[in-house]
């Protein structure tokens, strides 16, 4: 469906006046953004890599006209080719335990890569990219690497966004969006090291060891906390929706007895009809 | 719900992590665990967000300046309409989509301004700021309509999560049919009179109108103004004036509101056509003090409502075919994918809290086993579980809503007609035969012009706004009642809707498409069909002496009206035959 496309300004009575960013600025943001991504990346990606290596010359090339061209599986792609960075480059030893300065300092470098990257591509593009399909994503993508206004997206369901949907503590939200994580799998990480006397009591490699215990941590912490924010949800349901909850679970307990009544009511009633016809 | 990105985010974090740590590849493990941190520590802020703060917003709409929970709005008037979001908590949602749920019936239009008129804005709620923001729009039909309120849909800054939630904002609006206003019909010459003056049409009797009747000899107790002294002078005698009455003529209009003039688009449907020219006719007439009355027929059910004139009452017709045109025939219980697909899709805009996945259980089952089915199976389950609570349906209605075809598509029938959709077209093809009820339709319109033609004492105008293009055969039993008015010397017109705004025209005005051109063969080939329909309608119209005409747009009002008033001068052609 067509959507028409505004530009004048709107007014929020608590807010003032909020500007809608102009296509022009969006261009402008769109080159230095794509810059910065690229350089970086590039950086990032050469530091592991030999350029004369001509495989992996290819590979770069082909990374940043993939990085360019497409624009909604662009950030997988990025962690993607890190990871096989990172994989083929270090070699795997008993002593690597990737809990170092360097690696801190690695793992803030791609986060900030991955959450800047992922900041401009929803600023830039509809919200609501991931509901289109393939070809639309690829025509919006297209446009946008051709540096194409963004009054032309407006058939692809861009909205003008009022621009004080970037933040003023963009940059303090950013920072702990980076730390945090990395503080957290540090510790994570010097509290589960890897142990020698693991194939003694768990006949299980010390490396395979270490996962489990790992995964158990991580998935221990994401139920628990799931649970938490489910009980507290659901004491904020509106009574239609505790309704529906009750009524699915009572639906699931007798689905099948009253499935099978409710087919076999249809069925005499067709045979009846027919009969009577 | 997670969005694509994250879910590959997190499938290559994940097996990053296990290959690092398992293969002591320290770099990986450390980079991608720390990317499963941080999807981690976003879904938990978002769900934050969706759970506990979405809660704490409201919606306030304004509808050309009033907030009331109903109004009146008009067919082709713009409406402007400006939408608040309250947050009644300081709250953090930094990015956020609000959008306008709209009726089928709304069609968005330009400001005044000239800037274009969106019913959504991206924006972002911090603190206890509101957010506003307002768009033009106009009804398309007459009949009622209905705001629901704000669709919200949550994102999170990094495209990873998204959410949609419904504000309720209900308003309800009655529409009426937008009259178009036509130049002032001419006196004509009336032979028998039954209403009482005042009024604009000749009548040869004695009267106080403004042509002269005749001259008589004077009476004592005749006004002295009247005497006419010229005459008196050159007769010796007093002799007096007598003029001629001026009075009304009665307009019945019998509107058809049968459910196969509900076809089609909003603002296209040929009940759209009649109701917006039964008011202009109607306005017209009463601008002229001629009395009009309604007659609303359907397949099985007549309304009548007694002649009259002045604004009341004018607004009270209007107001009856408002009611009419929502109230209407019950459709043919067809179930259709189409439908479930429709109703699906308004049920996602209405309600996303019902049909949220962990409120709305589908319980497991095997079969069916191909993804497509199973995928359809999931849809219908959810839609059942959401119309047992919107309805209050027994316990176990879901389970008969999933097996039973027809009682499910009777109540998304329902479910879309309540949501102001317009739910014809998946239902049934205007060439089907199952559109028009004919039989119950003509026995309803003949009974009510011949009960119209008995209680009739004057010579009248009938005008039958009715579908009648489709019918493959001559009018049958309204061609008798239509001879029976005739007889009793009453005018009466047939005004046509066309199903779109094409108007049956001759065959050199129509573009020749390629041949590759299905599309455009295809609606040549309606057009030449619904040519040759309106040519034979209009024969055996006109052998019983009846003047036709074919309404499709806002223009053919004119023309309807200049039909209209050729049968009030009472000649047959536009020369002046009478």
């Amino acid at each position: 469906m067509e959507r028409s496309f505004r530009e004048s300004s709107t007014h929020s009575p608590t807010r003032g006046p909020v500007s809608v960013s102009t296509p022009a600025a969006d261009v402008l943001t769109s080159s230095a953004v794509y810059a910065i991504i690229a350089g970086l990346s590039g950086l990032l990606v050469s530091q592991w890599f030999s350029p004369n290596d001509s495989v992996i010359t290819v590979l770069l090339i082909v990374f940043f006209a993939v990085m360019l061209a497409v624009r909604f599986w662009v950030i997988a792609l990025m962690l993607l080719l890190i990871q096989a960075g990172l994989f083929l480059v270090e070699p795997g030893s008993l002593n690597a335990f990737g809990n170092s300065e360097g690696s801190a300092f690695l793992t803030i470098a791609v986060l900030t890569l991955l959450i800047s990257a992922s900041r401009y591509l929803t600023l830039t593009s509809s919200p609501l990219p991931y509901r289109l399909s393939n070809r639309a994503s690829i025509k919006v993508a297209v446009q946008h690497a051709r540096r194409t206004p963004r009054r032309d997206f407006a058939a692809f369901g861009v909205l003008p966004r009022q621009s004080s949907t970037i933040d003023s503590t963009e940059v303090v939200t950013l920072l702990v969006r980076i730390v945090v994580p990395v503080a957290v799998v540090s510790v994570l990480l010097a509290a589960v090291p890897l142990d020698p006397a693991a194939p003694e009591y768990a006949r299980l490699i010390p490396p395979a060891v270490r996962t489990i215990t790992i995964g158990v941590i991580l998935l221990l912490i994401c139920v628990l906390t799931n649970s938490l924010l489910s009980a507290l949800a659901w004491r904020r349901l509106s009574p239609a929706e505790s309704r529906m909850f009750l009524r699915s679970e009572l639906s699931q307990w007798i689905h099948r007895e009253v499935s099978a009544i409710a087919r076999g009511r249809i069925k005499s009633r067709a045979s009846r009809r027919n009969g009577m016809s | 719900m997670i969005t694509n990105r994250a879910q590959w985010l997190m499938l290559l974090s994940v097996v990053g992590s296990v290959v690092g740590v398992m293969l002591n590849k320290g770099l990986l493990a450390h980079a991608s665990l720390a990317v499963l941190v941080w999807l981690f520590g976003e879904w938990l802020l978002f769900r934050w967000r969706v759970e506990f703060q979405l809660r704490h917003l409201r919606c306030v709409r304004t509808v050309n300046g009033s907030t009331s929970d109903s109004g009146t709005l008009w067919t082709g008037r713009p409406a402007k309409v400006s939408v608040e979001i309250i947050s009644e908590r300081s709250l953090r949602i930094p990015f956020v989509r609000f959008r306008d749920w709209l009726p089928e019936n709304l069609a968005l239009v330009n400001g005044d301004d000239g800037a274009d008129g969106q019913n959504e804005i991206d924006t972002q709620v911090i603190g206890g700021s509101s957010v506003e923001f307002g768009y033009t729009c106009r009804a398309q039909s007459a009949g009622t309509l209905q705001f629901r309120g704000v669709t919200v849909s949550v994102f999170d800054l990094h495209g990873l999560f998204f959410a949609k939630r419904f504000l309720p904002a209900r308003q309800k609006f009655r529409v009426l049919p937008t009259s178009v206003t036509v130049a002032a019909t001419h006196p004509r010459v009336k032979r028998v009179n039954s209403l009482p003056p005042p009024g604009i049409h000749r009548l040869q009797r004695a009267g106080m109108g403004c042509e002269l009747l005749e001259l008589r000899e004077y009476v004592p107790g005749d006004p002295p103004k009247s005497i006419a002294w010229k005459v008196s002078a050159r007769r010796d005698q007093l002799m007096t004036r007598e003029y001629e009455s001026e009075v009304p003529i009665r307009t019945t209009l019998f509107v058809d509101c049968s459910y196969g003039t509900r076809h089609g688009e909003f603002g296209q449907r040929p009940l759209d056509q009649i109701v917006r020219l039964a008011a202009s006719i109607a306005r017209s007439a009463m601008s002229v003090r001629d009395p009009v009355g309604l007659v609303v027929c359907d397949d099985a059910d007549v309304q009548y409502m007694v002649s009259g004139a002045g604004d009341r009452h004018f607004f009270q017709m209007l107001d009856r075919l408002a009611k009419r045109a929502v109230s209407g025939a019950a459709p043919p219980v067809r179930f259709t994918p189409e439908l479930l697909d429709e109703a699906w899709g308004v049920c996602g805009e209405l309600y996303p809290e019902l049909l949220n996945p962990k409120l709305n259980q589908v319980p497991f089952t095997w079969f069916p086993v191909r993804r497509g089915n199973r995928l359809k199976r999931f849809r219908r389950t959810r839609m059942a579980a959401v119309f047992t609570e919107l309805y209050s349906l027994a316990p176990d209605e879901p389970q008969n809503l999933i097996y039973d075809d027809v009682r499910m598509a009777s109540m998304c029938q329902r479910f879309l007609l309540e949501a102001g959709y317009g739910w014809t077209w998946p239902v049934v093809d205007r060439r089907s035969s199952e559109l028009h009820d004919w039989h119950g339709k003509f026995e309803v319109l003949t009974s009510a012009l011949t009960r119209v033609v008995a209680r009739s004492h004057d010579h009248e105008l009938f005008v039958l706004l009715v579908d009648l293009l489709d019918h493959p055969e001559p009018p049958g039993r309204l061609a008798d009642a239509i001879r029976l008015a005739r007889a009793h010397h009453h005018r009466v017109v047939v005004i046509c809707p066309c199903p779109d705004d094409c108007r049956p025209g001759s065959l050199d005005r129509l573009e020749t498409p390629s041949r590759t051109d299905v599309a455009g063969l295809l609606r040549q080939a309606e057009r030449l069909r619904r040519i040759n329909a309106a040519d034979r309608l209009q024969r055996e119209l006109r052998r019983l002496g009846v003047p036709v005409a074919f309404a499709a747009d806002g223009r053919a009002a004119q023309l309807v009206l200049s039909e209209a008033e050729l049968a009030r001068s009472g000649r047959t052609t536009r020369s002046g035959r009478r």
